[in-house]
């Protein structure tokens, strides 16, 4: 079926004439958009390379402490080489520690992102298929969800439970489940009055195949956007938990715990908050810029 | 083809219909009442017929044909009927068995071909999904037959095609994708639900053909809904009226339209413009087809019937059969020319 739908994409251009595609919001500040989205991906993709194989070029353990080597500027104020982003209180390297931050920072967020997506779609399904009282137990829950602040619910969670790398991914997760929830069952809903889940069904498919090849590919595209505007949001979740102290725990460090360290220090060195600071700027600001590149791409309609 | 297929055991009682439905009643859940939306419905089409079944909006017609294929899902509910389609109980058959059956042995199409394509996949994978769903093809194959159907529904330029997304499909090409879906598998019955209201005049006619020629390869038996007399003139072998939840008379076309027997089909008759009679001003039955919730005792066609007495209030008018292939169903019929 991949001939098929290169295919299509040939076609698509002389056939989109027809419709004029909404313009994303890029597009409406007058940008171009395509550098834009192409520097956002670039930049995502040098994250994640970062983030992946950043162990290997990383100058110092992010441990390792140098007592006669404090508050080093970065080699752009003065610094040295030996130090390119200079060293934080407890002369730690802090490009050593950004680099291992990241690598935890990505991996909370993406799983998190993941568990939150697929919890919640799953559950939007089920309300929207069950109805009755499953739909409204679900949907209960989701306005409880909705109705806790979520940063209390994250800081009582941790304070009971105890802190553990597993359980702050876990609650990063469930951060969200309730807006995929939501989205999908009335997607679900709106998509199961449509004629052509009536039309399958009357070729005979089953229940499961019905939502497997029709309606989810129908809603995936609106359910990655959602996921591409959450991530960022689960990163500063596990950077805000980090910073507030019960995130991600010493000698393990996070951008949001560095962050937070930097904080003490902004006056007197102010790069140690800064350069975590950036990296979660330029990262959130970029999905969110290929998030909205995917949605128009995702939606044939607009090609 | 199909000719070959069918079994021994159908042509020789080719009197027998293939699809016969028996005393079909629906009633759809509300929370405060239930509503008998089909009542009594019985309708019958043998192969290479073609079943016109007609009626204003909310007259149960796609209803009835829904029910029989158990797609109504969560809004209705059989009370009681069969639905007999080749000498088995559609009814009885279970869920599972009934998957088998819909898009194999029986198709269906409906109304608006531009809502009825999954308008994320190409034509041609939604053609093959119907391809395959239901036979053992190699890719080649399935490629090969479904450029095959789409040139059997009239659409040109197939291979091209093939790869196209439906909202690159004009309203018509989408109706004959649709319909290049339902006969994947070369059916043994096709229901169309109002295949042509949402089509241009000229479109209309051109689907309208398109169906009977299909019907006649195949060997299809056909059942199309509609509320618009002149696709039935133009399409139907047989005709069923139906009114209100209930089918009120059952005749050939022609002499359906030669002379009526209710006086419903007679006002549905006078409501058409015709080219051979010069009329100032069309009549209309008066009043509104009711609701369910507004059905009355007797006859359902007493409030807006000039003939109604005290026997059309009191029971169900029964039908009478005029002749082997006429019924109606009203106290006081109109007398047969």
């Amino acid at each position: 079926m991949s001939g098929a739908n290169m295919n299509a994409n040939q076609t698509g251009s002389t056939a989109g004439q027809k419709q004029k595609p909404r313009p994303s919001f890029i597009k409406r500040w007058g940008l171009t958009g395509e550098w834009l989205v192409s520097a956002a991906m670039i930049y995502i993709a040098i994250i994640l390379f970062i983030a992946v194989f950043g162990f290997l070029f990383q100058p110092y353990p992010h441990t390792q402490q140098d007592l006669f080597n404090q508050l080093q500027p970065p080699v752009f104020m003065g610094g040295t080489w030996a130090n390119i982003l200079g060293t934080d209180d407890l002369g730690r390297d802090v490009l050593s520690r950004l680099i291992k931050g990241l690598q935890l920072s990505v991996l909370i967020g993406v799983i998190g992102t993941a568990i939150g997506a697929v919890l919640g779609s799953l559950l939007g399904i089920v309300a929207a298929h069950f109805r009755g009282w499953v739909e409204e137990v679900l949907m209960m829950l989701v306005d409880v969800q909705v109705s806790l602040p979520f940063i209390i619910f994250a800081l009582a969670v941790l304070a009971f439970v105890g802190n553990s790398l597993t359980i702050l991914i876990i609650v990063v997760g469930i951060d969200g489940w309730e807006r995929y929830a939501r989205l999908s069952r009335s997607m679900v809903l709106s998509a199961n009055q449509k004629d052509y889940v009536l039309a399958v069904r009357s070729l005979g498919l089953s229940n499961f195949k019905i939502y497997q090849r029709h309606v989810l590919p129908n809603i995936m595209g609106t359910l990655i956007v959602q996921a591409t505007i959450n991530l960022p949001g689960v990163i500063l979740l596990e950077s805000t938990l980090s910073f507030l102290g019960l995130g991600v725990q010493p000698p393990l460090t996070s951008l949001g715990q560095i962050l937070g360290v930097g904080r003490d220090y902004l006056i007197l060195a102010p790069w140690i908050a800064v350069a975590p600071g950036m990296v979660i700027f330029f990262l959130t600001l970029s999905i969110a810029i290929v998030g909205d590149w995917l949605r128009d791409r995702l939606d044939p309609t607009l090609q | 083809m199909s000719k070959t297929k069918t079994s021994p055991s159908i042509t020789s009682k080719t009197s027998s219909p293939l699809f016969e439905v028996k005393d079909l009643s629906v009633v759809f859940d509300t929370p405060d009442v239930t509503l008998e939306v089909v009542d009594k419905v019985s309708l019958k089409v043998s192969a290479g017929r073609t079943l016109g079944l007609v009626g204003e909006s909310g007259s149960g017609k796609s209803v009835t044909c829904l029910a029989a294929l158990g797609l109504l899902a969560a809004r209705g509910r059989v009370t009681s009927g069969e639905v007999m389609f080749n000498g088995k109980d559609l009814l009885k058959v279970g869920e599972v068995q009934m998957s088998k059956l819909r898009g194999c042995e029986v198709a269906m199409i409906f109304q608006d071909p531009m809502m009825s394509l999954n308008p994320v996949r190409t034509i041609g994978w939604q053609i093959s999904e119907a391809l395959l769903l239901h036979q053992n093809l190699s890719r080649d194959a399935t490629y090969k037959r479904a450029l095959e159907l789409l040139d059997m529904v009239g659409i040109p330029n197939a291979k091209t095609r093939f790869g196209e997304y439906p909202h690159q499909f004009s309203g018509g090409m989408s109706q004959r994708a649709m319909i290049a879906m339902a006969i994947a598998c070369e059916p043994k019955l096709l229901i169309a639900d109002e295949p042509t209201t949402a089509l241009d005049v000229t479109i209309q006619a051109q689907i309208l053909e398109l169906l009977s020629d299909l019907k006649k390869e195949l060997n299809m038996a056909m059942i199309l809904i509609t509320h618009d007399l002149g696709v039935i003139a133009e399409a139907a072998d047989d005709v069923a009226v139906m009114y209100a939840g209930r089918v009120v008379e059952e005749a050939p076309v022609l002499e359906l339209f030669d002379a009526p027997l209710h006086h419903y089909t007679q006002g549905l008759l006078n409501s058409l413009p015709r080219v051979d009679l010069k009329v100032e001003r069309l009549s209309a039955i008066e009043g509104a087809a009711p609701p369910p919730q507004e059905f009355v005792q007797g006859c359902r066609f007493q409030l807006r019937c000039g003939y109604c007495d005290d026997a059309c209030t009191g029971a169900r008018p029964i039908f009478s059969q005029v002749s082997d292939t006429r019924r109606v169903a009203c106290q006081h019929p109109m007398s047969a020319k």
